[in-house]
């Protein structure tokens, strides 16, 4: 087992002189050849310990005990309306269709009256949290959340707000969350990729961005797999070879290794000789574990019953599986485009929507949590930011001249938290008496990230990596850890 | 309101363009101690203990958390007292002796109206007064070793000590080659640095590497595709003693030379075909590949490197011999991301690239503040930002032609589809602009009422009515200029409106108020002069409906016009049945004079064309877009699109750029001049005074005095060579850089590089005719154990393909690789496969294929010298189950015709053929053995369309082994 060294090590990615000098991170590694030996792997290890070992994956050990290894964040893009699902206001009943007695704050387009929400919020659990009857499925479970509902941003645009949301800049290509993620604790599971995007029908808006690795190496961007499909080797590029069965491949693969060993026979010192065949290796069983990963259908009738059907259905049942086998960071989008943008008809709308995912979600948390993998997994479910409590003003050329929408709100909105450490039936912080804006114990972004790290073991000032002369990090210079959701 | 903030706290996140901050210890060594801090002796003692006992403590508890060495909101430190007078982003933060006017006193005394501080509550009245105090003494600070040991900036670097301390900084000297013991080794100057560090050592350079991996690895560096089993053994058996400089002059003068080494400098120009993220726009450059040909084109030629970067930054300006292909050059500025737009983005991008890409210097650090390693102030930034913000660029469809498409067929098809849609916009633009204009004279009532509502003309809550929504804004501010301007011009017509709009009187007086004018009215109305007649239809029309508020009014012009309006389109109509003339005008001369209104060219109604394009509603816009996009879209895809430079030209008037304070455009700083870095110009440096800056700037950075870009140049070059640089952080030349390993050798090859004329070619010659690099690469234990990094180069270090080589050699060993060069980019992820080099791929910058991310390319975001090197299961899934991989074993079975050999000749035979395309040698007793053995159990497996036949598992097989994917 490589020696694990606190100071300074972190897993060499380029060249074990490169990391060393870009990692400010004061990473622990286990390595890569510990982890093949463990695996049973590595017969010969002389090769992968003397030099460069170049698994980026490989796990590593945070700055501190981590709460969670895992992170599955559920992202209701286009900005799901916080007044109608987890932050209640009933106030704006009084003042239906007439102005606010406050001003409305700026948002993108030009807003009116009080829009009270169609939908009747209902206490749940023994915490008394209320939720809208849009999700009330997520009723049971509401003694394992923490509702976030002062989260605010910078601005009421969805690009750069899912830019801030992913990647903590609105604008400047920085690397996303997950890819920080798995920059710094690697993954568990070397026959999967360690940070995985599910997104039906596409892409969201900006597309790959938002899971992007940026300025970090290639392989810590998220692996996107379109959920539209069902078919795995329309999921994952190359997972399967159409032209020969797995024991024919077998054949073929230990032909290539045995002329591999002759090559390497007199090149015994160059680790990256031994690297590349171990990644054969991994590759090989790489096939049938993300074959079996994706495929719900060895679910049983009861977990089938439990998630409901639908895109949404699988989605969640394929993340859980991810978790289960130790991938380290999961990203589900509700669908392509901006889903949950509605500047028009936001009952039927959000009513829809809801129930594509309501169901799922609950039963991801009440599945996690009966396997006991909710204590180690970060659930995390919101969208870019919320959305105002009064409606949206036709424009002409938009909306149709519909008036039961509401724009964009970056001033406040709802994330909820569950598992991983987040200390659950709680609603932490505030909005004013209207839904507008976060006003009690205000939660950045940024602070929501910090956050996050320190549940996942990092400080989040201290993860970090040199990039054009600089130490980068996922909160740049802002953030704030909240204690408060932390159990 | 409020103050403004001179202490920021971190909650107030107000910096759209926040970012780079490099938040870190201090080198003390660049810094020079300026004299702020006088001499201990003269602080009292008294004042001493009162500092040490009363105000450090305080500082310490209540305000190093956000301003002391790890965190400066706002930009302020107050760790030392040099950085406490240094104050912060928004001026002086303690005026000694006066606390009233001492901004850490004001914001401590917690006032309602201004910056709080400490943020998490005030401070008890004792420790305010202390502070109030120890200001009003002023400020006495003994020096102490609690003090913080760094010292502010303030851009005033102690420039001449960086540069004599600093190697990379200082002049690229010429040295003499050292003495070395065993001269037999010596093949290039290069050795004798090399040999004489390994010397020192008591090391030697390891055997020279035999012919075949020589070949080999000249091949794959030079041109990043295998010898031929041919020019392997023409090699190997060619004894004249200068056949290895044959090879390597024959390698260099190759097209595929410049294919190879023109990705290596892409890498660095951060290049793609793409805009980074576009919401419906067009997301594809057009002509993108004329910048990435022209870059192959000039390191085939051997374009002098200095040449080479003056085109990229200033091509325009440049005497250009009539040839004007080098203007594409200038997309070296401009293939960046686009940032949605975003100016200030964009230009930090070309910064970047310029001072990181060609200098080695981290200069976009200085974007917010000063560099807190490197001698780089914010004013550097802000001046080179001036050069770029003084230049723009051409619309897409006015770039400057440079070439003709290849086919003049295919140029026809382009122009007539291109004309096409043109007229797309045009007839849409046009129908469009017809239809506001007929509906505007319909709806005079409508656009009166905003006028009337934005100029708050009604009282008591009065709304207006719409139809629908309420008219364009910019058409409602058009109306009011128009009735402002013209109200004496039309003094019949708008008279009464300027009476009512006049009055502002409460709603309970209106209908009296409205009585008087309509007699007034009625007089004026037998009036016949024309400065006091009023126009017959309008008073009738009002006496009739006489208004109970502005907006009836309004919609009592709004009838009348539209009354007209409607007169005027019958009689048209009429004429038209009838077949008559059409008439000219209206025969109620009181009727006809609305009508000249509503059809008179300054009149809104009847607003110019682009005027009328400008108050398109959303769907209109969208649609325009959508038509613009097809146009766009055709010359991205085009064959008969011409090729066209991606230039930037020089403002007319250049700008005098101001320093934007934490980075932020919003908030101003001092002005300063286009100017080059002071570290690299010198303390008499002149502002830039030809236009906007960019031929000087260019000239600058290729100045032989110039003691970074040569260095630079060749550091990478080794690098590409050698595996390492001999710098290992290749676009870091700063101080928090690593020292060369061979500061000498450096210095000759940059030095020799300048003096040979810029010679890219003879750089490569100087450095693979050594021995260094004609040296094996088997392990030494002995050097292991002394040197295990190789810094001293006793052995060479095995390469792996990079992706284009991997592919490349593929489809070379196939027998397909295209002659093709240049031109629009292909798909990389599609079947059957484009058989181009790879450096002729589409770069979607925003949705970067996988295959290109699985292999470690370039980070097409920002300036890439050295790509990452990972070794992860997706490449090995590449190899195993790719399409491409399965086409191209088949395409190589089928190129060589290995089944007919092995018929015609045997199994031997048809394996011997195999290796020699694919591995460039003849196999091995044994391998021919483990190759039957594997064909023996796939012999029944013939090829169908839904298997793989064995040979081709057994091609595959070779095409992926390390031995292909590595040279040694």
């Amino acid at each position: 087992m490589a020696e694990t060294n606190r100071h300074f090590n972190c897993e060499p990615i380029v060249t074990r002189r490169q990391m060393l000098q870009r990692c400010g991170t004061g990473l622990g590694s286990m390595g890569l050849a510990s982890l093949m030996a463990s695996q049973g792997l590595l017969e010969d290890a002389s090769g992968a310990t003397t030099g460069r070992s170049e698994s980026p994956m490989a796990p590593k050990i945070a700055h501190f005990s981590p709460k969670a290894k895992h992170v599955i964040h559920i992202f209701l893009n286009g900005g799901a309306s916080q007044v109608d699902t987890f932050d209640p206001k009933p106030a704006l009943a009084k003042y239906a269709g007439k102005m606010l007695p406050t001003e409305n704050l700026r948002t993108e387009r030009k807003t009116g009256a009080s829009l009270p929400s169609p939908f009747k919020f209902k206490k749940y659990g023994e915490s008394g949290l209320e939720v809208s009857e849009i999700f009330s499925e997520l009723g049971e479970c509401v003694d394992d959340i923490a509702f976030v509902r002062s989260m605010y941003t910078n601005v009421p645009n969805h690009e750069p707000s899912l830019m801030m949301m992913n990647c903590g800049d609105l604008i400047q290509p920085r690397p996303s969350m997950g890819a920080w993620v798995t920059y710094g604790l690697g993954t568990e599971n070397q026959n999967l990729p360690g940070f995985v995007v599910m997104c039906p029908g596409g892409y969201p808006i900006t597309e790959s961005a938002n899971w992007r690795s940026a300025f970090l190496p290639g392989a810590y961007q998220g692996t996107h797999l379109d959920t539209k499909h069902t078919d795995i080797e329309k999921l994952i590029s190359n997972i399967k070879n159409k032209k020969q069965s797995l024991p024919e491949q077998r054949h073929q693969l230990d032909l290539l290794q045995a002329l591999n060993r002759r090559h390497q026979s007199v090149r015994s010192e160059e680790s990256a000789l031994e690297s590349r065949i171990q990644s054969f290796e991994l590759a090989y069983r790489m096939q049938m574990q993300a074959s079996d990963v994706f495929d719900v259908n060895q679910e049983p009738k009861h977990i089938h019953e439990m998630y409901g059907s639908g895109v949404h259905a699988r989605q969640m049942m394929i993340a859980r599986r991810l978790v289960e086998r130790g991938v380290r960071y999961v990203q589900l989008w509700h669908g392509e485009g901006q889903p949950w943008d509605n500047h028009d008809d936001i009952e039927t709308g959000h009513r829809n929507l809801a129930r594509q995912c309501s169901q799922p979600i609950a039963a991801l948390l009440k599945d996690l949590k009966q396997r006991g993998l909710l204590q180690d997994t970060i659930v995390m479910c919101g969208g870019e930011f919320g959305r105002t409590p009064v409606v949206e003003m036709p424009t002409p050329g938009s909306n149709a001249g519909k008036m039961n929408g509401r724009d964009h709100n970056n001033h406040g909105f709802t994330v909820w938290l569950a598992g991983g450490g987040v200390k659950g039936g709680q609603a932490y912080g505030a909005t004013d008496e209207f839904g507008f804006a976060a006003v009690e114990n205000k939660v950045h972004v940024h602070d929501l990230h910090a956050t996050l790290l320190k549940l996942l073991g990092f400080d989040h000032e201290r993860l970090t990596y040199r990039f054009a002369g600089r130490d980068f990090r996922l909160t740049d210079v802002h953030g704030k850890v909240v204690e408060a959701l932390i159990a | 309101m409020k103050r403004p903030f001179i202490l920021f706290h971190h909650s107030s996140r107000l910096h759209l363009f926040s970012a780079f901050r490099c938040w870190a210890i201090l080198i003390l060594v660049v810094f020079s101690v300026p004299s702020l801090l006088q001499a201990e002796n003269k602080i009292p003692a008294e004042q001493i203990e009162f500092f040490e006992k009363e105000i450090r403590p305080v500082l310490v508890k209540r305000c190093y958390a956000c301003h002391g060495s790890k965190k400066q909101e706002a930009s302020l430190r107050l760790d030392s007292h040099a950085w406490m007078m240094k104050g912060s982003d928004s001026g002086v933060a303690v005026i000694p002796g006066d606390p009233v006017k001492s901004r850490i006193i004001q914001v401590i005394q917690y006032h309602d109206d201004d910056s709080q501080m400490p943020p998490n509550g005030k401070m008890p009245p004792t420790e305010i007064a202390a502070l109030t105090r120890w200001v009003k003494m002023g400020t006495p600070w003994p020096i102490s070793d609690k003090d913080t040991k760094a010292v502010p900036p303030n851009g005033a670097y102690d420039f001449a000590a960086i540069s004599q301390n600093h190697w990379a900084f200082r002049p690229v000297s010429n040295p003499e080659l050292p003495q070395v013991k065993n001269q037999q080794r010596i093949s290039s100057p290069v050795d004798h640095f090399v040999l004489s560090r390994l010397e020192e050592k008591g090391l030697i350079l390891s055997p020279s590497v035999d012919r075949r991996k020589l070949i080999r690895r000249a091949s794959v560096d030079l041109t990043g595709l295998p010898p031929t089993y041919q020019e392997v053994e023409a090699f190997v058996n060619d004894a004249a003693p200068d056949a290895y400089e044959k090879l390597i002059d024959r390698l260099l003068a190759s097209p595929h030379y410049g294919e190879r080494w023109g990705r290596h400098w892409l890498d660095v120009a951060r290049y793609a075909d793409t805009k980074g993220y576009v919401f419906t726009s067009e997301r594809r450059y057009p002509y993108s590949y004329t910048y990435r040909d022209y870059v192959i084109r000039a390191f085939n030629e051997d374009l002098p490197y200095d040449r080479f970067l003056q085109e990229q930054i200033a091509a325009d300006q440049l005497d250009r011999g009539g040839d004007d292909r080098a203007l594409a050059a200038l997309g070296f500025l401009t293939v960046g991301q686009r940032y949605r737009g975003n100016i200030h983005d964009i230009t930090d991008d070309r910064i970047d690239l310029v001072s990181r890409g060609l200098l080695g210097l981290t200069a976009s650090c200085a974007r917010c503040h000063d560099h807190k390693f490197d001698p780089v102030p914010i004013k550097d930034y802000y001046s080179l930002y001036g050069i770029f913000v003084s230049s723009h660029e051409p619309d897409e469809k006015d770039l400057p032609l440079i070439g003709k498409p290849k086919s003049e067929a295919e140029y026809q098809v382009y122009q007539a589809e291109r004309a096409k849609r043109q007229k797309k916009i045009d007839d849409y633009v046009h129908d469009e602009v017809q239809k506001f204009r007929a509906n505007a004279r319909l709806k005079i009532a409508e656009v009166l009422q905003a006028v009337a509502e934005k100029d708050k003309l009604a009282y008591d809550g009065e709304q207006p009515q719409y139809e629908k929504e309420e008219p364009n804004r910019r058409y409602v501010d058009l109306w009011r200029a128009f009735l402002k301007g013209k109200a004496k011009a039309y003094r019949p017509v708008l008279s009464p409106w300027s009476e009512f709009t006049a009055m502002k009187v409460k709603q309970a007086e209106f209908p009296a108020r409205v009585s008087d004018v309509l007699q007034k009215l009625a007089k004026q109305e037998s009036e016949t002069e024309p400065d006091k007649r009023v126009n017959r239809l309008i008073v009738h029309a009002l006496k009739n409906n006489p208004p109970q508020s502005i907006y009836d009014v309004c919609r009592v012009y709004g009838t009348v016009f539209n009354e007209v309006e409607q007169a005027w389109l019958k009689t048209l109509e009429e004429a038209k049945q009838a077949k008559a003339a059409l008439p000219e005008k209206l025969a109620d001369p009181d009727a006809e004079e609305l009508r000249q209104i509503l059809y008179h060219p300054e009149t809104p109604t009847a607003a110019a064309d682009d005027v009328v394009q400008g108050m398109f509603n959303r769907a209109q816009r969208d649609q325009v877009r959508r038509f613009e996009k097809e146009i766009e879209t055709l010359d991205v895809t085009s064959p008969g699109a011409p090729p066209r430079a991606m230039v930037m030209y020089d403002n007319e008037k250049p700008v005098t750029p101001h320093v934007h304070l934490r980075g932020n455009p919003g908030r101003r700083g001092e002005q300063i001049p286009r100017q080059f870095f002071r570290i690299l110009a010198g303390e008499d440096r002149k502002p830039f005074e030809k236009g906007s800056g960019r031929l000087e700037l260019a000239q600058s950075i290729t100045s032989r005095e110039n003691p970074l870009t040569a260095r630079v140049f060749v550091n990478r070059v080794w690098m590409h060579h050698f595996g390492e640089g001999l710098v290992r952080t290749p676009s870091d030349f700063g101080v928090r850089s690593e020292a060369p390993t061979h500061p000498e050798l450096l210095d000759y090859l940059a030095y020799r590089f300048m003096q040979e004329g810029w010679s890219v070619k003879s750089l490569h010659k100087i450095m693979m005719l050594s021995a260094t690099y004609q040296q094996s690469s088997q392990l030494d234990k002995q050097a292991a154990l002394i040197d295990s990094d190789n810094r001293l180069l006793w052995k060479h270090t095995p390469q792996r393909l990079d992706f284009e080589a991997m592919r490349d050699s593929l489809l070379f060993v196939s027998g397909q690789l295209s002659e093709d060069r240049g031109g629009k980019g292909f798909l990389i992820d599609q079947i059957p496969t484009d058989p181009r080099r790879t450096v002729y791929s589409i770069v979607d910058r925003n949705n970067l294929p996988n295959v290109f991310r699985t292999f470690d390319f370039a980070n097409v975001e920002s300036s890439t010298a050295q790509r990452p090197y990972t070794t992860v299961p997706q490449q090995a899934l590449f190899a195993l189950n790719s399409p491409m991989l399965i086409e191209q074993s088949g395409l190589l079975v089928k190129h060589l015709n290995l089944e007919k050999i092995a018929a015609d000749k045997g199994l031997d035979a048809a394996i011997e053929a195999l290796y020699q395309r694919v591995l460039s040698r003849k196999p091995a007793a044994e391998e021919v053995e483990l190759g039957k053995n594997f064909l023996s159990h796939h012999r029944d497996q013939v090829k169908t369309p839904a298997q793989m036949s064995g040979w081709e598992k057994y091609a595959q097989v070779l095409c992926t082994s390390n031995e292909f994917m590595f040279v040694d």
